[in-house]
């Protein structure tokens, strides 16, 4: 089983300075992630999912039925 | 209609994606969602009121191999406007809440008409 710890330490090792926040939602495989990242920045919405889909790729359609996605900018870079 | 290599499924989904102003790639048929995100991109499009069609990834695994080699995105639903990727259910979400869905299949319609 994966943890929302893990799910949120491998955003982080990927996006390293990114905000995470990670929870669960219809029991235990489905995950919901709001993730800020200084990487995203200059990047479209689609390249920023893709970016946090890449760090939990081996685990989506396992022991991660799904991943509920909203990614920001920084606040220093989005004003 | 027998369509079975990746190869083939690829000719597929350029064809469904050109053919179609809006078109989702989902867990179930139009309207008989097997999946609430697949239902959710659905609902939204209903209460849109725009033309969209649908293919069942469920019917081939071949399919969606297809369309995340295509579009590098794991997950199921995925949705096309105008032959574009757009996203997948957040950013569908998303797009419909700020206004930018209904502008972008507005703008994707006028473009085929002139084309």
């Amino acid at each position: 089983m994966v943890t929302v710890d893990e799910v949120r330490r491998r955003i982080e090792a990927a996006l390293p300075g990114a905000r995470v926040e990670v929870g669960t939602f219809q029991g235990l495989d489905h995950f919901d992630a709001v993730v800020e990242a200084p990487q995203f920045v200059g990047k479209s919405r689609v390249e920023q999912h893709q970016m946090v889909y890449a760090a939990v790729s081996d685990l989506l359609g396992g022991a991660m039925h799904a991943l509920s996605l909203k990614t920001r900018l920084p606040e220093s870079t989005s004003g | 209609m027998t369509v079975s290599s990746m190869e083939q499924w690829a000719e597929q989904i350029n064809k469904d994606i050109t053919d179609n102003t809006v078109f989702v790639y989902a867990k179930g048929e139009k309207n008989m969602a097997a999946c609430g995100f697949s239902h959710r991109v659905m609902e939204i499009l209903n209460r849109l009121g725009v033309d969209y069609q649908v293919r069942n990834v469920l019917v081939d695994p071949i399919i969606r191999q297809a369309v995340s080699a295509r579009t590098q995105w794991p997950t199921i639903p995925q949705v096309f406007i105008g032959g574009k990727f757009v996203g997948g259910c957040d950013i569908v979400t998303e797009m419909y809440e700020s206004g930018e869905l209904q502008q972008t299949i507005d703008q994707a319609r006028q473009e085929t008409t002139k084309a």
